[in-house]
């Protein structure tokens, strides 16, 4: 069930009046939550609730001897290897048979490996996620192993199930074991991120990507290169407004619920280099892969080249972990050599000295790098990406335009400059309704609401990072 | 009252009340999404009854309306500047782009790349399939079902049934330069369509218009109404000779055909009468601008009741499209499926067990499009320098 359809708004303040009518009993609300999460995923397919619990099971039952046991780090090792080779198995399975099957045909062996009808379970990646910080937290006693509906709701918990953002045992649990009264958010604040949500997911997302985006990268030969690079700019805007958006409305969700769940996004594209984009880009996935991947391989403490080997390593598993395919693991390369290129610049010629000699220029070259490393994220296979750029740069004569580029490039030359005031909006939104009598808001969000639904195309966008 | 109930009051009555506005508000496109996606009236639409209820649909459209025009002034403008940018700034030499050295590399490629499934055993391309002349076997015209009653058949239709545009022997779709192929169809098409333009372009320099759409089909016009728009793109683009048509497991269920009047159940003779008039309406869309029809049966479903469902469309299609003279072509067989199973993989020589379809038991990988998209080029016929047939 997509958090955006109809059915979950209609079934939402339903379960909303249950939530509350709990409140007094926090643990009884974890149990509903518990259901609600369970509901959501099997909503999708049984079999991946079955996976679920079972993987919870396992994982739980690993976390005594963590815990007590003496030889403590060699069970985290078992239960760490556990939740590799069960996402692993999910998610890269067909991707490796493929590559086996090249090698044993390259040996000249007439063997063919049977394919396997494997599904790959919602959430997956990120109920592994969560539970690897949860399994170190465990190790490093930073907490104490909560009960098991606690713990099967820290990996489930349905807002932040599907796309992230990753929680972390060691902030969210204590959120699940409150003995006190949960209350609700900034309920204002909530009905703005949803009203983000829908204006970026319903709108934009879908706008950009019918008209700019899908068109182009389907066939880029027969677009003029001005249209391609178009499709990137708006490929860029896209996935930034399908997953913030996303984010966005999960958050809200959380915070009706009386939970806080931490920040994925801060203005990425306003990053002056690569370093600074992924402090603003998916956060809550990069501080993941720098804890639980980076720091582990040794971090920046064995010297600059070998900082540098670690760095490349950890982007370019992260860049795998978007999915089974080289096109996204050479995106993560791509932002991996960026990053060791900037590394290197700093060494040489002065920390973000670019930066300094002009903050704009900075980020506009920023931006064209992200963008350029999209063009293979988005990509199908590699030969599509390549096929892509060599449209982009033979089309610029002899194929006719198709879109009224100097009027979009003129916008996203405003937005760009606008960018940090539209920022702002959110916030003086909220004040705005801070002020506004409570019987009246719902008049308020009727006329807003309405004008957002009414300018949606039809149909429900799916959420590019639940396929992750 | 403690602070907290008086906010969860506040929250709650901000919900319903703003929740109840919009279904009221956005009843029509509830009904139409519940339809599509339960195949079943929508629980709002015994509210239909009353006037106050329908207002909010109204304001609605009204705004919709008002959205649509100031969209459709956006788009003229933009129009404009194309065609001034067009003529003036960039140097155009021609429309199309030309046949040159890197697309005659690239056919040898794509020759090369088939050449993979020449000793298959379940070969399913033609062996060379630019190099050779494909065989088709005949329709069997007995086993058409006709349905009388309700099928709509074009007046011209005797006229069309053994179109001009067939004049080589090989049976195949000939194409001249400058004209144009139009691609029909949902989410599978999507998938297929993009291949089937690229060779096209690069190989064939044939362009192509491409509208197929997720989530669409015959059974829910007022959703999408494909012969409409079928239509529509025939009028607005006259060098468009063949259409190409792949959809279906948007279709296998019930449908209403008067607006809040009962539905007609899936697979009796009443709802086969109007699903056949309206393939038949979509067919002369093409047939009423000399266009000649290419239909692409449905593979198999991974869902037996889905499976059952696009069994039972495809006997449709092939019989409707055939007694309109056009061209129907299974799917199965390209997708190494035999009678009604279905099967994700398929063994390939040399490349092992390839999968063909996505997870969904529906759609295609890119391997399982750019068979379909293959088999759509090897039954067209080039009429230019490229078609090493010549």
């Amino acid at each position: 069930m997509s958090y955006l359809s109809i059915e979950f708004s209609v079934l939402f303040p339903l379960f909303f009046l249950l939530y509350w009518a709990l409140a007094k009993k926090p643990f009884y609300q974890n149990g509903l939550l518990l259901i609600a999460s369970y509901a959501v995923v099997a909503s999708f397919d049984i079999n991946f609730l079955a996976i679920l619990i079972t993987y919870s099971f396992v994982l739980y039952g690993l976390s005594f001897p963590i815990y007590y046991s003496k030889r403590s780090g060699l069970w985290l090792a078992i239960a760490i290897v556990a939740a590799i080779i069960n996402l692993c198995f999910f998610k890269y399975f067909d991707f490796f048979r493929v590559q086996v099957q090249a090698f044993i045909t390259g040996l000249g062996i007439d063997y063919a490996i049977p394919g396997i009808e494997i599904l790959l379970p919602i959430g997956i990646s990120f109920y592994t996620f969560h539970s690897i910080s949860y399994l170190v937290s465990l190790k490093k006693k930073e907490i104490s192993i909560p009960s098991a509906v606690d713990f099967a709701l820290f990996l489930s918990f349905f807002p932040s199930l599907v796309a992230g953002p990753i929680n972390r045992a060691k902030d969210f649990l204590p959120q699940i074991q409150v003995t006190q009264p949960r209350e609700i958010g900034n309920y204002n604040q909530a009905f703005v991120l949803i009203l983000l949500a829908l204006i970026k997911v319903l709108c934009l997302n879908t706008a950009l990507a019918d008209n700019f985006v899908d068109p182009v990268f389907a066939n880029p030969s027969s677009y003029h290169s001005l249209d391609i690079l178009l499709a990137v700019y708006a490929y860029a805007l896209q996935i930034f407004f399908n997953f913030s958006g996303y984010t966005n409305l999960v958050t809200a969700i959380a915070l009706l619920l009386g939970f806080r769940l931490p920040i994925n996004f801060n203005m990425p594209y306003f990053a002056h280099n690569l370093r600074d984009f992924w402090q603003r880009w998916h956060i809550s996935l990069s501080t993941w892969i720098r804890d639980y991947i980076y720091i582990p391989l040794g971090g920046n403490r064995q010297g600059f080249s070998r900082t540098q080997v670690n760095l490349f390593t950890a982007m370019t598993l992260s860049g795998l972990w978007h999915g089974a395919s080289f096109t996204f693991i050479i995106w993560g390369m791509i932002h991996a050599l960026g990053v060791v290129l900037l590394n290197i610049g700093d060494r040489y010629w002065g920390r973000d000295r670019l930066s300094q000699l002009s903050i704009w220029l900075a980020r506009f070259i920023t931006f064209h790098y992200v963008c350029f490393a999209w063009i293979f994220f988005r990509s199908v296979t590699l030969s599509d990406a390549t096929e892509f750029l060599a449209a982009f740069a033979h089309n610029f004569t002899g194929v006719a335009l198709n879109t009224n580029v100097i009027l979009y490039f003129a916008l996203l030359l405003i937005v760009f400059f606008v960018y940090p005031l539209l920022a702002k909006l959110p916030d003086l939104l909220i004040k705005l309704l801070d002020k506004i009598v409570w019987i009246f808001l719902p008049i308020v969000w009727i006329i807003i609401l309405l004008l957002v639904l009414t300018t949606a195309p039809a149909g429900i966008p799916n959420f590019i990072y639940a396929n992750f | 009252m403690t602070a907290g109930n008086k906010k969860f009051l506040k929250v709650f009555y901000l919900l319903c009340i703003t929740m109840m506005a919009l279904l009221w508000l956005q009843q029509r496109s509830i009904n139409a999404y519940w339809i599509q996606t339960y195949h079943q009236g929508s629980p709002l639409s015994v509210l239909d009854k009353y006037s106050a209820w329908q207002v909010g649909g109204d304001i609605t459209a009204f705004l919709s309306t008002q959205l649509e025009s100031v969209q459709a002034d956006i788009t003229a403008l933009n129009d404009e500047t194309i065609a001034v940018v067009n003529n003036h700034l960039i140097n155009m030499q021609d429309d199309i782009p030309l046949v040159d050295n890197q697309s005659a590399e690239e056919l040898a490629l794509l020759i090369d790349s088939q050449a993979v499934f020449k000793s298959s055993s379940l070969l399913i391309f033609p062996q060379k399939p630019f190099l050779q002349v494909v065989e088709i076997k005949a329709m069997d015209k007995e086993q058409v079902i006709t349905n009388s009653g309700l099928l709509i058949v074009s007046p011209a239709f005797k006229d069309r049934s053994e179109p001009e545009l067939i004049v080589n022997k090989d049976n195949r779709f000939l194409l001249e330069k400058g004209q144009k192929v139009f691609f029909v169809g949902d989410s599978l098409m999507q998938g297929v369509a993009p291949h089937a333009m690229r060779s096209l372009l690069k190989v064939h320099g044939i362009e192509s218009i491409n509208l197929s759409k997720q989530s669409t089909g015959l059974s829910y016009p007022r959703f999408y109404n494909w012969p409409q728009m079928a239509r529509e793109t025939f009028s607005k683009n006259p060098d468009i000779k063949l259409m190409v048509v792949f959809m279906g497991p948007n279709d296998p269920w019930d449908f209403p055909v008067v607006r809040g009047k009962r539905f007609l159940k899936f697979n009796t003779p009443e709802w086969e009468g109007v699903y056949r008039a309206r393939i038949q309406q979509l067919i002369n869309a093409a047939t009423d601008h000399g266009a000649q029809v290419l239909w692409i049966g449905v593979p198999n479903m991974k869902d037996t009741k889905l499976n059952v469902g696009v069994i039972k469309l495809n006997k449709i299609y092939q019989s409707q499209v055939t007694i309109a003279g056009q061209r129907y072509i299974p799917s199965n067989d390209l997708l190494g499926m035999q009678d009604d199973q279905f099967v994700k993989f398929l063994r390939i020589p040399n490349r092992g067990n390839v999968t063909l379809r996505t997870d969904d038991g529906v759609h295609f990988t890119i391997i399982g499009q750019k068979r379909i998209a293959d088999k759509i080029i090897s039954l067209l016929r080039f009429n230019d320098s490229m078609d090493v047939n010549k």
